[in-house]
């Protein structure tokens, strides 16, 4: 009897589980809470796990008027708007960057260019004072360090933090927009040269500049490094001539030990804007704005829209659409954040609004 | 000693009173004026504001257009010291066209109405709305004045620019000085002092009629200037309002005369157009200027060397509010624009300062 017991759940948990599994899992679009006013757009997201993101941008935006920045916490159910600390200053929130479960990093602009620092520590968030004289862009952190890329003067400029103070480091040549913190000896960095899209590597000492597609105005923004034989750099495939807003190629490049090759990917035109790692650590996901595909022949019009997401199983990728959202456009801004020990992955960014207007967008998947 | 003590104490407290640059009873009597709100009817979008004039606290007029099904069609507001409504009663309501600036001649309201491709100007008295047809057509009307006794339209026909008057009864063709390649605007103080801004070989120059002729003002412009606006005042002083170029920099200027000297100051209003530049009640210059804030308008006010700034009312997911032509009505400013809410086009609003 209790065998027979065994047998009826063993079958109708078999039952119940390929339907589970046969769900097919989606982008969902997950709204920003109400107090972020319009227009507003979210430029990056770090999350720390499964009841813990934060997500920075800027709201208030108007015709003319910048905006103020804008700071979201995910609570595990939903975003919640976050209180900046010290005075008000109008500007935006560039990038967030967590360097542990309680500790993380944001920068931003205010209106007068200067460049805004806020740490978060056990007693929250404060401003901390900014390396002088850099325009700060992007905060990265992994492998135990903590980097920022900016300029000083219009020439490119990398900090790394050193204790209490941040230092300043060598650049490779030509401009950097992504870095791969693995370890202080052992960086990937993404960005292009006049010679085209360019992965550099640090080794502690100095860096190693490959141009990893020689199209003019290529460029790579975003760098993923899963082990020393399989890296993959992500941006867009150049152009010459050609109207203003004419769509560009994307370009995925992977790195074998060897040498970089360029990977084909599921969509014709759009920007390669981030790629975040599976929870094993491998590429899980390529984010591609404005994702445009060529249509039926002969068809109007020519060009389709395109998957945003493309999920990348080690053999192959698996196009998925941004989810419809009401009185919305497209993303023409796409951020990934992916939550540690979880198959769960944020996306931020920023998509058409009503009326010429744009509007924040926070997509999770899983 | 005790007696010494009180003594030096009061005179500490009367001392304070007297260098307060207020007391403390004129500080609440003295509070700021607020921008607030006024209601508008909607327009349709597109929506144009072209010009708002009070007669005073009770009597504004705001002109403009809104769009149709044919093209642009004009648009009257009125306030009548407590709402905006629309007037609907003028000739050619409803038709395609807009309406332009609207002028004060005794106690008749002038506006400029571009109908048909021609313009004409309505004319509303204590017996309703006339039209006063202008001798001709132009090409483009640049703008247009009416003072008791005397209207001008100047534009432009296939022979070049005109300067047409209007003397009550007839219109004639005037001549500008020799050198004037195109007139920018004209205001007028009264039937002999109309004042005109010109674009001439030489740059931009200020005319001025004196019941016979056009002449050249001779007002000592900044180089490379252009000009917006001539303020000319009943005390005499005359305000021009401009913006020069300037190390790769347009910067807004202010130039003041007094009937025997010009002045020019260089406001920090970050190249403010001086367009809608008015005299406030409070005797302070007043222009609208762009907001560095979403959701609320943002207005300067220059008096002599000050320059302060003044934010209208926080309207809700109003990202861009637009202050277009300003009056002063009594006590109070009158302000008439557009304020386009999230999600929506453009359409009319109205702010008023003090009141």
């Amino acid at each position: 009897m209790a065998r027979r017991l065994l047998v009826a759940a063993l079958a109708v948990a078999m039952t119940l589980v390929p339907v589970a599994a046969a769900d097919p899992l989606t982008w969902q679009h997950v709204p920003v809470p109400a107090q972020v006013r319009p227009q507003a757009g979210l430029n990056e997201a770090a999350a720390t796990g499964p009841e813990r993101a934060w997500a920075v941008g800027t709201d208030a935006v108007g015709r003319t008027a910048p905006g103020f920045p804008l700071l979201l916490r995910w609570n595990g159910t939903a975003w919640q708007r976050q209180s900046l600390p010290g005075a008000a200053w109008q500007g935006e929130l560039l990038s967030v960057a967590a360097t542990s479960a309680s500790e993380a990093w944001a920068v931003g602009r205010d209106t007068a260019g200067g460049t805004r620092l806020l740490r978060l520590d056990a007693s929250g968030w404060r401003e901390d004072r900014a390396p002088r004289g850099v325009a700060v862009t992007k905060v990265v952190a992994g492998g135990g360090e903590t980097w920022l890329i900016g300029s000083r003067d219009g020439a490119q400029a990398l900090l790394r933090r050193d204790g209490r103070t941040w230092r300043d480091l060598p650049v490779p040549p030509g401009s950097v927009y992504g870095l791969h913190l693995l370890a202080a000896d052992d960086v990937w960095a993404a960005g292009s040269s006049g010679a085209g899209a360019t992965v550099s590597h640090w080794d502690g000492q100095a860096w190693q500049q490959t141009v990893v597609n020689g199209f003019p105005r290529s460029g790579v923004g975003t760098v993923l490094a899963v082990s020393p034989t399989e890296v993959w750099a992500g941006g867009s495939a150049g152009f010459i001539g050609g109207p203003v807003g004419r769509p560009i190629p994307p370009l995925l490049m992977r790195w074998n030990g060897t040498e970089w090759t360029r990977v084909a990917v599921p969509t014709d035109f759009g920007g390669i804007t981030s790629l975040a790692p599976s929870a094993s650590g491998g590429l899980g996901w390529v984010a591609v704005a404005r994702s445009q595909k060529w249509g039926s022949p002969g068809g109007r019009p020519p060009l389709v829209p395109g998957p945003a997401f493309l999920a990348w199983d080690g053999f192959a990728f698996t196009p998925y659409d941004e989810p419809a959202v009401a009185g919305e456009g497209a993303s023409s801004v796409l951020t990934l954040a992916p939550v540690p020990g979880a198959a769960t992955v944020w996306s931020v960014g920023r998509a058409a609004g009503p009326e010429g207007t744009f509007a924040p967008r926070v997509l999770r998947f899983g | 000693m005790h007696g010494l003590r009180t003594f030096v104490a009061c005179l500490v407290l009367s001392c304070t009173a007297v260098m307060s640059p207020a007391g403390a009873g004129t500080v609440a009597a003295a509070a700021p004026p607020r921008w607030s709100a006024l209601p508008v009817p909607a327009a349709a979008p597109a929506v144009y504001v072209a010009d708002l004039a009070a007669r005073g606290p009770r009597e504004a007029w705001a002109t403009g257009s809104e769009s149709g099904p044919d093209g642009p069609r004009p648009v009257l507001h009125r306030w009548d010291g407590a709402t905006w409504s629309r007037d609907a009663t003028f000739p050619g309501a409803g038709q395609p066209g807009r309406l332009g600036k609207v002028q004060f001649v005794g106690d008749e309201t002038w506006v400029f109405h571009h109908r048909d491709g021609a313009g004409e100007i309505l004319r509303r008295s204590a017996d309703g709305w006339t039209v006063v047809p202008l001798p001709q057509t132009l090409w483009y009307y640049q703008d247009f004045t009416a003072v008791p006794g005397a209207a001008w339209v100047v534009g432009e026909d296939d022979s070049g620019l005109k300067v047409l008057h209007y003397d009550g009864s007839r219109w004639t063709a005037q001549r500008a000085p020799d050198g004037v390649l195109s007139l920018r605007g004209i205001t007028a103080r009264s039937a002999t002092d109309a004042w005109a801004w010109a674009d001439t070989a030489a740059g931009a120059a200020v005319l001025r009629w004196d019941g016979t002729t056009w002449r050249d003002a001779q007002v000592p412009l900044p180089p490379d200037s252009n000009v917006y606006t001539v303020l000319p005042e009943p005390s005499g002083r005359v305000t021009i309002g401009g913006s020069q170029y300037a190390d790769g920099v347009n910067r807004t200027y202010l130039t003041t005369g007094n009937g025997r000297t010009w002045r020019t100051t260089y406001p920090p209003l970050d190249n403010a157009s001086a367009e809608d530049m008015v005299r406030g009640p409070d005797g302070a210059l007043w222009l609208p200027v762009r907001s560095d804030r979403a959701f609320q308008s943002r207005y300067a006010r220059v008096d002599g060397s000050r320059t302060g700034f003044s934010y209208g009312p926080r309207r809700t997911h109003a990202i861009e509010v637009q202050p277009r032509a300003l009056a002063s009505a009594g006590s109070t400013l009158l302000s008439f624009g557009t304020v386009e809410i999230y999600g929506s086009k453009p359409n009319l609003m109205s702010e008023r300062l003090g009141g």
